[in-house]
């Protein structure tokens, strides 16, 4: 398992993406497999950026890696904590598809990509903080 | 984050190359916002060298491709072989409401109808 904290600041998501992309390297991560995490990662950092209110500043951002290997099953998981304010992104509905550009709002998006690139989500509210996994099949 | 343009006749094609992430795009919106403001009504916005995009450069797509509209203007992305940005943009449902072409002759004939 690999470890990493960062502020919740925009300034950090690239050290986080960075970070990301060498570990991912260093447990023989599929380069395509590492750019979907690296995709998954930045919505979830600038989620807690942007919507983590004042107590996601609090606290670094932590982030974990690991590699799960269960019969001929093998995905990479990471996970990531803040004290932001609680949000289960797992049972948050995705924002209704828009059927046309005139009302097609710009946000609201990064749920979407998550969902949608990640095979497996996770999430539990703990000692305070919001615990995130998701994970891809490698 | 460098994004440049080229005009042919009524068609405007911007080339987008880097990272789209928060910083990518807030290094490029401006710019992106002045090239895409309808100087030229068929704009396609070239991604074929974007290596990562996130929903914040998404969002500068629409808005953009949006305000174009408005003007009555059109927008189409060309993404050549990149798959990374195309399954992003169909993940998104994006690729239905701002076409996404594989081939720029598609996306150039697809701006201008």
């Amino acid at each position: 398992m690999a470890l990493f904290a960062l502020k919740a600041d925009r300034a950090e998501v690239r050290a986080a993406s960075e970070w990301l992309e060498r570990t991912a390297h260093q447990f023989d991560v599929p380069a395509n497999k590492a750019l979907v995490l690296d995709q998954c990662l930045d919505e979830i950092l600038m989620n807690i950026v942007m919507h983590g209110g004042s107590s996601a500043s609090q606290t670094p951002v932590e982030l974990s890696l690991a590699i799960n290997a269960t019969g001929l099953n093998k995905e990479v998981a990471v996970t990531v904590s803040d004290s932001g304010i609680p949000f289960n992104c797992v049972e948050a509905p995705s924002k209704a598809r828009a059927s046309s550009l005139e009302e097609a709002e710009p946000g609201g998006l990064g749920l979407a990509i998550i969902k949608g690139l990640s095979s497996r989500l996770a999430y539990e509210f703990r000692g305070g903080r919001n615990f995130l996994t998701f994970a891809i099949q490698i | 984050m460098p994004i440049d343009f080229k005009d042919n006749n009524n068609l405007r094609l911007i080339t987008i190359d880097g990272r789209l992430d928060s910083a990518g795009s807030d290094a490029i919106s401006t710019k992106f916002s002045a090239m895409s403001s309808g100087a030229k009504p068929a704009v396609v916005v070239d991604l074929s060298r974007v290596s990562f995009l996130s929903s914040i450069g998404i969002r500068l797509i629409i808005q953009n491709a949006k305000a174009l509209q408005g003007k009555g203007g059109k927008m189409t992305l060309f993404i050549g072989g990149n798959e990374q940005v195309g399954t992003t943009l169909e993940s998104t449902g994006i690729s239905s409401l701002v076409p996404m072409f594989s081939d720029l002759v598609l996306a150039e004939q697809a701006a201008l109808a």
